[in-house]
């Protein structure tokens, strides 16, 4: 224990010998992880808005003029037997114009003049679950295009765009994130290497004086996992800092009609946090196994 | 103790068909001119070079084939003085002189205890806490001398230990060398020094270009 802690003094040291390479070091390892982090917020916010858009999700069945009584009880019929189905009502004309206009909110006077069976009479769906599945839900869609029936609308399309645009969203965080945590890896290692080099000398006289491989390479290791360590707690302190502003005050980055989505900002569970922060020490042990390969042959 | 039977080169051969057993406990001296192969033979010895072909055997081991990660095990077995001292240029001569146990993994307390006894032995107290590159070269000497014993190893090679020692310093590390080896240790010594050689009616092992002239084998 007592020789961990003098290793870890001479990594300080060691450190400080170079202070304008291991500065660089930490600040890249530091931008690394605030952009992860960001990714990471980014992702988590996105996948919790998919979640709520998916169940928020709804279908409407708009009836013609003329549908007859024995017409619609044919549609009810069949939203009752779907699983998809979580539950529907049914508006008249009169009352689907008084939904649309309440929605409209203050732009209502665009209604103006319009009578009030200008709707035509519909059944608002509630989807369950199994309503988040494109296929099934146009399956459903065309069992639903009986006689008396005007038209069927369902999100699914607009949700299928929106899940593409996540997969790919989420492919782009990921090859980025991974190219720059590339980036960092090739930073430690390279300070390492340079390390070594620097003391090519001592570890020779280390080794010819009976030091054994581990004896010479856990200072290396540590001064990797030092870095790796503060470089990862400045970029993820900084993204914590950044996340906070942004819960405390959502209109300060957001731009403004997004706040009509009712996007409320979320910070990453606990759990998050601390996988990031341990990302760091993780890049430097791995960057430092890399540089230490060959290089400490006697 | 070792057999030690080689011809050795990197580029140009250095050493030439060598064989020579030097006995557990045995006080010796290899002596030659500058350049005739001392220090390098030295080198095979402690596993600084390998050798191009031949045994060497070193406490019963094989070290010519050893793998490099078992190397550090033979190591420890042997304290070596190097003629060039080899300190490390940023640790204090307390440091220095620590190392010979650190990588032995011996605790802090007893590394400390230890040096302060090594460096009375050397007469270096006053100069614990100086970084090698000011001291005087006798007294670099005698921070490798008291490096390379620090841990009792049971075989000690020296080179030129006192090259740059002036008489009465000799004589007390040749003191010490013979305390180390009078408590059973082995000692070799590579040396020009010819008074001393004389004086001491040890064992010499000549060396010239690279082979061995006299004293190969022990006197029987
Ligand atoms: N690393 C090396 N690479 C190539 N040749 C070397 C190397 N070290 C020594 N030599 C050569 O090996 C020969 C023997 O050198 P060595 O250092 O063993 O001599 P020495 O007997 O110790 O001499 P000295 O008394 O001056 O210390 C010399 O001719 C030298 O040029
Ligand atoms: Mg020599």
């Amino acid at each position: 224990m007592a020789r961990l802690f003098t290793f870890l003094r001479q990594a300080l040291t060691h450190l400080r010998r170079s202070p304008l390479l291991a500065g660089a070091a930490l600040l890249t390892i530091g931008v690394v992880f605030l952009l992860l982090s960001v990714f990471g917020l980014l992702g988590y916010n996105l996948a919790l808005l998919a979640e709520s858009v998916g169940q928020n999700l709804q279908a409407s069945v708009f009836f013609s003029d003329t549908a007859s009584e024995a017409e619609r009880e044919a549609v009810r019929e069949i939203l009752r037997r779907s699983p998809l189905v979580a539950g529907f009502e049914e508006l008249t004309p009169a009352q689907a114009m008084a939904r649309f206009r309440s929605r409209l909110g203050p732009d209502q006077a665009i209604l103006e003049g319009l009578g009030e069976d200008w709707l035509p009479a519909s059944l608002e769906i509630r989807l369950t679950a199994a309503g988040r599945d494109p296929a099934e839900m146009e399956r459903l869609a065309q069992a639903l295009r009986l006689p008396g029936v005007e038209d069927v609308q369902h999100g699914q399309a607009w949700l299928e765009q929106f899940d593409r645009f996540l997969r790919a969203a989420r492919l782009g965080a990921l090859a980025v994130g991974l190219l720059v945590l590339l980036a960092a890896l090739v930073i430690v290692s390279n300070t390492i290497r340079l390390a070594v080099y620097d003391r090519q000398d001592e570890i020779v006289i280390l080794k010819l004086v009976g030091a054994s491989d581990a004896f010479v390479k856990v200072p290396f290791y540590l001064e990797g996992l030092l870095l790796g360590s503060l470089g990862s707690l400045l970029g993820v302190a900084l993204a914590w800092l950044l996340s906070a502003v942004v819960q405390l005050e959502p209109g300060w980055l957001l731009p403004e009609g997004l706040g009509a989505l009712a996007l409320e900002p979320r910070n990453l569970p606990w759990e998050g946090w601390v996988a990031l922060l341990c990302g760091g020490p993780a890049l430097g042990v791995i960057g430092t196994r890399l540089s230490l390969g060959r290089h400490l042959r006697v | 103790m070792y057999h030690v039977y080689m011809n050795y080169g990197p580029d140009q051969p250095v050493l030439y068909d060598i064989t020579l057993r030097i006995g557990k406990a045995e006080f010796a001296f290899v002596t030659g001119p500058s350049g005739a192969g001392k220090t390098s033979l030295l080198r095979l010895i402690f596993l600084a070079e390998p050798c191009a072909s031949g045994q060497i055997l070193v406490a019963g081991e094989n070290v010519a084939r050893l793998p490099e990660s078992r190397r550090h095990l033979v190591r420890r077995k042997i304290g070596v003085v190097f003629q060039d001292f080899k300190l490390l240029p940023l640790r204090t001569v307390a440091e220095n002189v620590a190392v010979g146990l650190e990588v032995l993994g011996w605790p802090r307390r007893q590394v400390r205890r230890r040096v302060e006894e090594m460096l009375r032995l050397v007469d270096l107290e006053h100069k614990a806490h100086v970084l090698p590159a000011r001291l005087s070269g006798g007294e670099q000497q005698r921070v490798a001398i008291a490096r390379a014993m620090i841990g009792d190893p049971p075989i000690l090679l020296a080179d030129e230990p006192t090259g740059n020692l002036d008489a009465e310093l000799s004589l007390q590390i040749y003191d010490l060398l013979e305390r180390i080896n009078a408590r059973g240790a082995t000692v070799v010594v590579a040396t020009h020094d010819r008074a001393w050689v004389e004086r001491t009616h040890r064992r010499v092992i000549a060396l010239e270009r690279g082979r061995v002239v006299t004293g190969g084998l022990p006197a029987a």
